[in-house]
């Protein structure tokens, strides 16, 4: 949970249609971001951990941070997975 | 309202000098239809989509979520060729050639208030004439293939507009020489593009060189007249987005456009973005647009250059009377009367199609050059 995240650097984006398609690789697929995934995109755009993410999210939704975080975590480590969130 | 003026709704959405107005409802199916398959042709589905989603231009629930399902391949055909542009920078910069990228990517990213706004179909690089042949060689060797061998060695970096590449993946990426073909791209002065390649923008973490502003709109200008025959709606944007934004310096531009004698395709650039998407900006350039007055030799080649039947001979010609000094004109011509062998192959191939391009080739310049006479 100490490991920041951000956007990975190599990715080309676009925000349309209410959600963020990112391609991480010229051979990958498209990865559609919306609802939470489109929400941790625009917060990642400055490195932050897991918790840190999850606290912002939650005062977004407006939810505590426990609740959000259990979700988020298996989102980002996807989403990193995938090259659309490095570690840095 | 006709399919014209929808048309030009959908190109105007969002501009704020612009006074053309949506439809009051929503269109029949049938109209839809047909408009929808205009702007897949013109390459505005993402306009569209802004248009239906925002309530600007009516439509129903169906023809929203079928405006966005026609954009979303778009959509991902342009990541797909920025992903291939980064791909193509580690080629060229790694050998160190340099480059710059025209039209799409460029236009998207400096000019567009937002980058989703402009989608494009294949990715153009401006190469350095000296390092055409190296660029070329480099992009071989990833796989990509050229869809036409050169006249003669040598005539891609001293003569050709552009040389159209196919990917490895079927993607299309034009290295370019110069911004158009013909006598006005002959006009162009190549040196001056790189002493204006001063536009910075970034993608994927990377920064890339483009046109500066005055260059980048002198091109989408040349783009829209030379570009179709009629001019397509996209580049009309790109000028009318330009004409708004405040990078464009009149004088400046002017100048530019001057030293490439191109007054004349940027005063009717200009004019037709004006006219068709009802612009009311107060941008100089466009009243010095509606007063300029082309002299009647830049009238004969602007008329030839923007018919339908432009022929490649035509075009020639026009490019013959265009380039400076009688030794680069008989290099040019010799190169294109006595090509190579695998030149007419790929172009033409068997002996009575080469023969018939040829009559056809004479024809049609004899009756385009007669026809901007009358």
């Amino acid at each position: 949970m100490l490991d920041r995240f951000r956007r990975a650097a190599g990715v080309v984006w676009r925000h349309a249609h209410g959600s963020v398609f990112v391609l991480p690789d010229v051979r990958g697929e498209v990865v559609v971001l919306t609802g939470t995934g489109e929400q941790l995109w625009w917060l990642l755009a400055d490195p932050m951990t897991i918790d840190q993410a999850a606290h912002r999210l939650a005062e977004i939704y407006g939810v505590s941070d426990a609740a959000v975080s259990r979700d988020v975590a298996p989102v980002v480590t996807d989403l990193a997975a995938r090259g659309v969130l490095e570690r840095g | 309202m006709d399919i014209t003026t929808l048309l030009r709704a959908v190109a105007a959405f969002g501009l704020p000098d612009s006074s053309v107005d949506a439809p009051a409802r929503p269109l029949t199916e049938t109209v839809w239809s047909e408009l929808l398959a205009h702007v897949r042709w013109q390459r505005l589905t993402n306009l569209l989509a802004q248009a239906v989603s925002s309530g600007v231009f009516p439509a129903t629930e169906a023809q929203i979520k079928e405006a966005i399902e026609a954009d979303v391949p778009v959509l991902t055909g342009v990541l797909r060729l920025e992903a291939q542009l980064l791909e193509v920078a580690d080629i060229l910069y790694g050998a160190g050639v340099r480059f710059c990228v025209l039209k799409g990517p460029a236009v998207a990213h400096l000019d567009y208030p937002d980058p989703a706004w402009r989608c494009f179909g294949d990715l153009d690089l401006l190469i350095p004439p000296d390092a055409f042949d190296d660029a070329i060689g480099l992009l071989t060797e990833l796989g990509y293939t050229r869809r036409f061998p050169q006249p003669r060695n040598g005539f891609d970096r001293r003569f050709t507009k552009s040389v159209s590449l196919d990917g490895p993946g079927g993607q299309q990426l034009d290295l370019h020489r110069t911004l158009a073909g013909g006598g006005f791209g002959h006009r162009i002065i190549v040196s001056m593009l790189w002493s204006a390649a001063s536009s910075r923008f970034t993608l994927g973490g990377r920064e890339f060189a483009a046109l500066g502003a005055n260059e980048r709109f002198l091109h989408a200008c040349y783009h829209l007249v030379l570009g179709n025959a009629p001019p397509r709606l996209v580049p009309q944007r790109d000028v009318a987005e330009m004409l708004h934004n405040d990078t464009v310096a009149g004088d400046r531009t002017l100048i530019i456009a001057s030293a490439w004698r191109g007054q004349a395709v940027v005063a009717h650039a200009i004019n037709t973005t004006v006219e068709n998407l009802q612009l009311s900006t107060g941008n100089p350039l466009v009243a010095w647009a509606r007063e300029f007055q082309p002299s009647r030799r830049e009238q004969r080649e602007l008329a030839r250059a923007t018919s339908p039947r432009y022929s490649y001979a035509a075009q020639a010609i026009d490019s013959v009377r265009a380039i400076k000094g009688p030794r680069e004109r008989l290099a040019y011509v010799s190169a294109l009367a006595f090509p190579r062998r695998s030149y007419l192959r790929g172009r033409h191939p068997g002996t009575a199609a080469r023969a018939r391009h040829a009559v056809t080739g004479v024809l049609n310049a004899r009756s385009t050059l007669k026809e901007s006479r009358d």
